[in-house]
């Protein structure tokens, strides 16, 4: 009797294990890349806003993308070209590029997408990549219902323009984002929002959807109709992990269940370059990107100059670099990364501790005495709890000033800092990746749009980037934005911290697996197995 | 049955008998001896060689070694010295939301018993719907409203509260989320001691004389119900002190830089693979205080249970 249940159970072990050993050959002779992305929330690509770009950068292809010297490298477009006019953008599109059911990727495509993005129904976050756009802005917020005098038209079955409201030498890099795709027109309208499932989707890049599970995989095959160089690996396979996506990327890698990370855990960095193996395996990338100290410049004392410069000057950025990367991260002493037009570390603030007690006594707190308790406040996420208590050693070793720490989860600091638009603060900890690498996407997107509430109001400021971003001439707008950096470097409204640095891992028998652009995407179409 | 059982027990030669049971039970002595470490640590952690808050990013992450016993954590902090403070938060935490826990246990089980009738019914419904919700989701879901709302900017009578829950970094809120969630077990063992209590023979006698109820509760019933409100502490304090590292773990517990063992194990977790030891320690610290008070609370409870204590009686 025993027996038989011990052969059945045995029986059934092995009808499993034959079910099972085929993904398992499959990967063991390397026909599928593998790897672990977090649950995206979108798959559409007008809606994803997200990590989810980098899982969909494998399916969807913008026009072009920018090379190291900013240079545009083209894609789906055959041809680029702005009319003397400065605002006219006329985009000929490469014919050769077709959806993955081998039908055309037409201009009217390009032009619906687009517009879909602007379109207030579908409340894209990916809406203000296009807000250089005539109207578009307008149309966004719903001031405008007709979509036609948005200025994205298509001119023929393979060509499209793009008018700008004004001169707007800053929308080339736009033109390179990896938000702004296409989606398959008819698809989207027969199909609505499912259109996204596997069994609908249509893509124009180098994969298609193959099956979806939410929360659990992804699985993508090449698409035989992509118009660009075939991808040398024909399946991708993505496990779907929930919380912490660096941890479990490594825990993966270490057990040899995916070929490539996107980054390592802070505190196991240290161990992996430490490793004769894994050390060789880390691919670091520097990323155009700051995090930073700012303060509530609505709000005694923080709108002091004096106690923001005392603040700055006695900040340890080693020691911060250290304790969180170590040493992988860059100091950075400027909020615009120096590879950013316009940037230039001369215009760091400069000064001894012994200057910022000074400047502290000068603000009316000898010895930091009379300074109210404060609250440094910072997400949970990317080791800013670290950072927050350094900074409140730091502070209250050099300065004698006290400060608490208020962590929150990440959503709920991403729905804290909104709500700062109104509600007053003391210091949070923040940080800005570069979309583009323009420095609009500086100045403009980050320091004047001030999504990160700083709240931080200058008059000269204001006029010099608004001049800098209608100037066409490269030199002069560079010129016009390195004075725009001095003014925001001397009022230190936030207090640069340190560039992130992406550590990449990648197994050994991969190869061609390379960073691309400002948002350092991956292009697994691009890579090969040895 | 005898008339005699009926009197309420007596507790002469307490003192004697707590100490012989002691010394006839090497588990509870051995989980004495560690709570009495523990203590130490808490009450005289500011004696200790480094200082709990001290960082060094040149030595962080370094293990067990003779200058740092039980090795540094991420900031070069001295992992004795913030086991010690962490013991003090934990304990703290544990000791404060047991005395809310359990006085509203009491008074909530003694009302419904003694009361009885319509009041007694809804406070045992509002009760079980109280069990009927997972603790530690209640405690989540109670820590994060007042974390939301003392940990933001709050005006009008919440301001001194919101003032004092930013000095003490968090734990305010933590304590009086494990007060306001653990009296429920005890407020329903209360009741029934209570139940059984009320009609006992010398509790009518003193109605019959014409005591008040606030005498009758206060001269009879409480003292009575003290062992089951020790034994009941027995229990509140170790999942007080497990709700805590439970909190401070999933981030709604005690903020940065203080150390309490549920966010040291929290940053543990995350460099289990490089650096074992931040977990470790603190999960030891954690395991075995439960442990100890666990051994603790069973031996209370065979002391003062006199069922268990008569048929140990009868056996030797």
């Amino acid at each position: 009797m025993l027996k038989s249940h011990v052969l059945k159970a045995f029986a059934v072990a092995a009808l499993f294990t034959t079910a099972l050993a085929g993904p398992v050959d499959a990967a063991s002779d390397k026909s599928a890349f593998r790897m672990i992305v977090g649950e995206p929330r979108y798959m559409d690509p007008n809606l994803a806003a997200d990590f989810a770009i980098y899982v969909n950068a494998q399916l969807f292809q913008p026009l072009a993308r920018t090379d190291k010297d900013g240079n545009l490298v083209l894609l789906q477009a055959k041809s680029i070209e702005l009319a003397p006019d400065g605002r006219t953008w006329k985009i000929a599109l490469n014919p050769d590029y077709k959806w993955s059911n081998g039908q055309p990727v037409t201009a009217a495509d390009w032009v619906y997408s687009w517009k879909r993005i602007l379109d207030p129904k579908t409340g894209s976050e990916t809406a203000s990549f296009l807000s250089d756009v005539e109207n578009a802005m307008d149309y966004n917020k719903g001031t405008l219902t007709d979509a036609e005098k948005v200025g994205i038209k298509a001119t023929g079955e393979y060509t499209f323009e793009v008018v700008t409201a004004l001169p707007a030498p800053q929308f080339r890099a736009k033109l390179a984002l990896p938000y702004l795709t296409p989606v398959p027109k008819a698809v989207v309208e027969e199909f609505g929002e499912k259109w996204v499932a596997p069994e609908h989707m249509l893509s124009n890049g180098p994969y298609k959807l193959v099956s979806r599970v939410n929360d659990q995989s992804i699985v993508m095959e090449a698409n035989p109709h992509y118009g660009g160089q075939k991808p040398a690996i024909p399946r991708i396979e993505m496990t779907i992990a929930s919380g912490d996506q660096c941890t479990a990327q490594l825990r993966a890698y270490e057990a040899d269940e995916i070929d490539f990370t996107t980054c390592v855990p802070s505190q196991d960095i240290a161990r992996i370059r430490g490793d004769a193996d894994l050390g060789k395996q880390l691919d670091p990338f520097a990323l155009a990107a700051t995090e930073w100290v700012q303060f509530d410049m609505r709000q005694a004392p923080w709108n002091d100059k004096r106690v923001r410069h005392a603040l700055a000057l006695v900040i340890d950025r080693q020691a911060i670099v250290t304790a969180v990367s170590d040493g992988t991260n860059r100091i950075a002493t400027t909020i615009v990364p120096e590879s950013i037009p316009g940037s230039n570390t001369a215009d760091a603030l400069k000064g001894s501790i012994e200057d910022a007690k000074k400047l502290l006594a000068d603000a009316g707190f000898p010895d930091g005495k009379g300074l109210p308790q404060f609250t440094i406040s910072t997400t949970s996420t990317r080791e800013r709890p670290l950072i927050a208590q350094l900074l409140q050693q730091m502070w209250a070793d050099n300065l004698g000033i006290q400060a608490n720490i208020n962590v929150l989860e990440a959503n709920a600091f991403r729905a804290w800092v909104q709500t700062r638009k109104t509600e007053k603060y003391d210091i949070m900890i923040n940080g800005w990746w570069s979309d583009y690498a323009d420095p609009a996407n500086w100045f403009g997107d980050l320091v004047t749009a001030d999504p990160r509430q700083n709240h931080f109001t200058n008059e000269a400021f204001a006029e010099i980037v608004k001049k800098a971003d209608a100037e066409t001439d490269p030199a002069k707008r560079a010129e016009l934005y390195r004075q725009a950096n001095k003014i925001l470097e001397e009022e230190q409204p936030m207090t640069a911290l340190q560039n992130p640095t992406d550590l990449w891992m990648v197994k050994p028998d991969v190869q061609g697996l390379a960073h691309e652009g400002v948002l350092n995407m991956y292009h697994i179409g691009e890579a090969a197995f040895k | 049955m005898s008339v005699l059982d009926l009197a309420p027990p007596r507790d002469a030669g307490m003192v004697t008998r707590l100490w012989r049971f002691i010394r006839h039970n090497p588990a509870l002595s051995l989980a004495l001896a560690f709570l009495l470490l523990v203590l130490a640590l808490a009450l005289f952690s500011s004696f200790l060689p480094h200082d709990a808050y001290r960082q060094n990013v040149l030595v962080r992450n370094s293990g067990p070694s003779l200058k740092y016993w039980l090795g540094t954590d991420a900031l070069g902090r001295d992992m004795v010295a913030r086991l010690a403070v962490g013991a003090r938060v934990s304990l703290t935490v544990a000791v404060a939301s047991t005395i809310i826990a359990v006085a509203i246990g009491v008074l909530v089980g003694t009302i419904a018993a003694y009361a009885g009738g319509f009041i007694d019914n809804a406070i045992m419904r509002f009760v079980d719907s109280m069990y009927a919700f997972p603790d530690t989701l209640f405690a989540i879901l109670f820590a994060a409203l007042i974390k939301g709302q003392l940990g933001g900017d709050a005006s009008g009578w919440m301001a001194p509260l919101a003032e004092a829950y930013r000095l003490s970094g968090g734990l305010l809120g933590v304590l009086l989320t494990l007060g306001l969630t653990g009296w429920v077990t005890t407020s329903r063992l209360v009741r029934a001691q209570v139940l059984s209590l009320k009609h006992a023979e010398y509790v009518l006698a003193c109605r019959l004389a014409g005591a008040s109820h606030w005498f009758i509760i206060r001269k009879h019933l409480l003292p009575n119900t003290l062992p089951v409100i020790l034994i009941a502490v027995t229990f509140v304090v170790p999942n007080a002190i497990l709700l805590e590292a439970g909190l401070s773990f999933i981030g709604v517990g005690i903020d940065p830089p203080t150390p309490s063992w549920g966010t040291m194990i929290a940053s543990g977790a995350q460099s289990i693979q490089s650096y074992p030891h931040l977990l470790v320690f603190p999960a030891l610290a954690i395991g075995l205080t439960l442990l100890a008070l666990n051994v603790v609370g069973d031996a209370l409870r065979d002391l003062l249970d006199p069922a268990v204590s008569a048929s140990r009686g009868a056996a030797t």
